[in-house]
């Protein structure tokens, strides 16, 4: 639990609005430690997707930087965060995103072809994942052909197709019925354990966020204490 | 491999189906690729029947050798042998202008005489006999000949049915300085040679008869000459001319219409040149229906992103479904256009499209040259491709996050 794997150092991020500049993050520190999980909570544009965007090397800041395990992430290129975001970072939206032109198998299997694993062993595993999230029988439908609930548990199982170190989660519940919103927040800490993930959550629920071993509240794009 | 799956899989929707936008896309570049495709098959098969009608009558080389005898047949052809470097096969034939005359008509001809045998050797005209046959040969003592079939619907001949030719000669004797000679022929066939002033005017008789009408019983024209690969005739031709030279003098197949071969060439370019314009329009019809696939998939290409995907693998994934669009449309296109030429072949046996007058022959087969096929596909899914560039490079350019905010 000592070893620091992601770390921000004075994360400022700003907007271009206009002749206006929005200031949405306003010098972020943060350590997030080897498998911890982490929620991060805070009112409707107060940064946290943004920094959570940051932090899984989607976005630039306007300064600062973020390390993993000690390296500067952004003095790579872009190609060099694509090939790091593929084999260490998996993301959960909370519109899922999954493709809609692909079956939930192959939306699984996705991360694994693009960091050009052999078909049959990124179907194997993409099949293993979906059978341990309860989907076995759902992976040739689409994703239009499968329930909220449903949809975000393929989504969580494409974010761990390539063994992620770290999981980002931005609002995965805020989506879904109380009912699958439980279901989906129990399996989030199974897997955590399981696989040894590190885990960043961005939530409004605060049911979801007392689970969390370390909870940070923002604001205005600073923290809170 | 895995970037075509994704582009061809983002094309095709669910049930297996182009979706609607990309199929109208292919429908506007078939339309186009179909247009070219047909219109380079009609003019090179325009310049394959001119082609093939010349040298099935005329022979690839005709080699005139002034003051020729038959007797010197064997040096022209030693002489030849040293300068076409391939074999060739050669025939004697005698040239003469004279007149027709049947009931009462007169009409201008060429009466070209030949032994049969010789004939078959360097032309391909035996085929083109739709009346009777290629036989020289006398009946009831009247020397036989075959005559173009534009000449006998003129005279109203058929076989059997005799005419006169008669040929002028200058003359120092006779006061008008002309002097005539008559022969009487009788039709034994009639030919389809290809081209309208020969159907109009050719009458073929046997060397034997058309040397008795010679003042000079042994002279030659010249002969014409068969050569394994036509296409070397210009390079032989001017071998012959520049290092045999006077008194030899060669013509290649190509110079027969040598006006009209490079109009049809020039034609051709401008015509692809034109058409072309459709196609590129067409291809700004893809370009537009992927500049909507790419803003309607900012989502998708976030996620794509956000797992890995690089800026230059999206490029390629957006581009690769404008070359597929491009090829399934240059590849509709060629069936289209396949069958378009079909139509037009088989509308041309059914009624007479093509006043023979005007365009020289009566019938143009298609041709489907490689060369226009690779040209005309090539330079569609080009410009299928410079057009989808621009899309396709909006998309990679997108940041990941900006596709994610919103559903």
């Amino acid at each position: 639990m000592n070893n620091v794997i992601l770390e921000a150092r004075k994360l400022v991020k700003n907007y271009k609005q206009g002749a206006d500049t929005l200031n949405i993050l306003k010098g972020i520190d943060l350590q997030i430690f080897q498998g911890e999980d982490v929620c991060i909570v805070g009112a409707s544009g107060a940064g946290k997707s943004t920094l959570l965007h940051l932090l899984g090397a989607l976005d630039r800041p306007t300064s600062g930087s973020v390390l993993f395990k000690g390296k500067n992430l952004f003095q790579q290129n872009d190609d060099q965060l694509s090939e790091f975001r593929n084999k260490n970072m998996g993301f959960v939206f909370q519109f899922h995103h999954l493709l809609s032109e692909f079956s939930a198998l192959e939306n699984v299997m996705m991360p694994a072809r693009i960091s050009s694993e052999p078909i049959a062993k990124a179907k194997e595993k993409a099949l293993t994942l979906l059978d341990q999230l309860g989907l076995s029988h759902r992976s040739h439908h689409f994703p239009s052909e499968m329930s909220g609930g449903e949809q975000q548990r393929v989504a969580i199982a494409r974010a761990l197709m390539n063994n992620p170190e770290v999981l980002f989660a931005d609002e995965p519940t805020g989506n879904l019925d109380s009912k699958n919103s439980k279901a989906i927040q129990n399996l989030f800490f199974e897997l955590k354990d399981q696989y040894g993930l590190t885990m960043v959550t961005v939530t409004h629920d605060q049911g979801f966020a007392q689970s969390f071993t370390r909870v940070l509240r923002m604001e205005d794009g600073q923290w809170v204490n | 491999m895995f970037k075509l799956w994704l582009a061809w899989r983002y094309l095709i929707s669910k049930n297996n189906r182009l979706s609607l936008t990309s199929s109208l896309g292919v429908v506007g570049l078939s339309i186009g690729v179909a247009s070219l495709f047909v219109s380079m098959a009609v003019v090179s098969g325009y310049e394959t029947t001119l082609k093939q009608n010349i040298t099935d009558v005329s022979g690839d080389l005709l080699i005139i050798k002034r003051r020729a005898t038959s007797s010197v047949i064997a040096s022209i052809r030693e002489d030849l042998s040293s300068k076409i470097d391939e074999a060739f096969e050669m025939s004697p034939y005698i040239w003469l202008e004279g007149l027709m005359a049947h009931k009462g008509s007169l009409t201008g001809i060429f009466l070209e005489g030949a032994k049969v045998e010789g004939l078959r050797k360097v032309l391909k005209i035996e085929h083109r006999v739709i009346q009777g046959k290629l036989d020289l040969n006398a009946i009831d003592e009247t020397p036989g000949a075959v005559v173009g079939v534009g000449l006998a619907k003129r005279f109203k001949l058929n076989i059997g049915d005799d005419f006169k030719v008669v040929l002028p000669f200058a003359s120092d004797f006779e006061t008008s300085g002309l002097r005539r000679k008559i022969q009487s022929f009788k039709v034994t066939g009639i030919i389809e040679l290809g081209r309208h002033e020969y159907n109009q005017r050719y009458i073929l008789a046997d060397m034997d008869v058309v040397k008795s009408l010679l003042d000079d019983e042994d002279r030659i024209s010249g002969v014409r000459v068969s050569l394994e690969n036509e296409d070397f005739a210009d390079k032989y031709k001017d071998k012959i001319n520049v290092e045999l030279g006077y008194p030899y003098w060669a013509r290649s197949w190509r110079d027969h219409e040598k006006n009209l071969f490079k109009a049809v060439q020039l034609e051709k370019f401008v015509i692809f040149l034109v058409i072309f314009i459709m196609v590129i329009a067409a291809c700004f019809n893809i370009a537009s229906t992927l500049y909507v696939s790419v803003f309607r998939r900012y989502a998708d290409i976030s996620i794509l992103k956000s797992m890995g995907f690089k800026s230059r693998q999206i490029t390629l994934l957006f581009s690769l479904q404008g070359l597929l669009i491009g090829f399934i449309g240059s590849i509709a296109g060629l069936l289209l256009g396949l069958f378009l030429c079909g139509a037009f072949v088989a509308l041309q046996s059914m009624f007479p499209l093509i006043p023979s007058e005007t365009y020289r022959v009566s019938f143009i087969n298609v041709d489907f040259r490689w060369i226009d096929i690779v040209t005309v596909v090539g330079s569609s899914m080009f410009i299928c491709f410079i057009s989808t560039l621009f899309p396709a490079l909006r998309g990679a350019k997108l940041n990941p996050v900006e596709g994610l905010r919103y559903e």
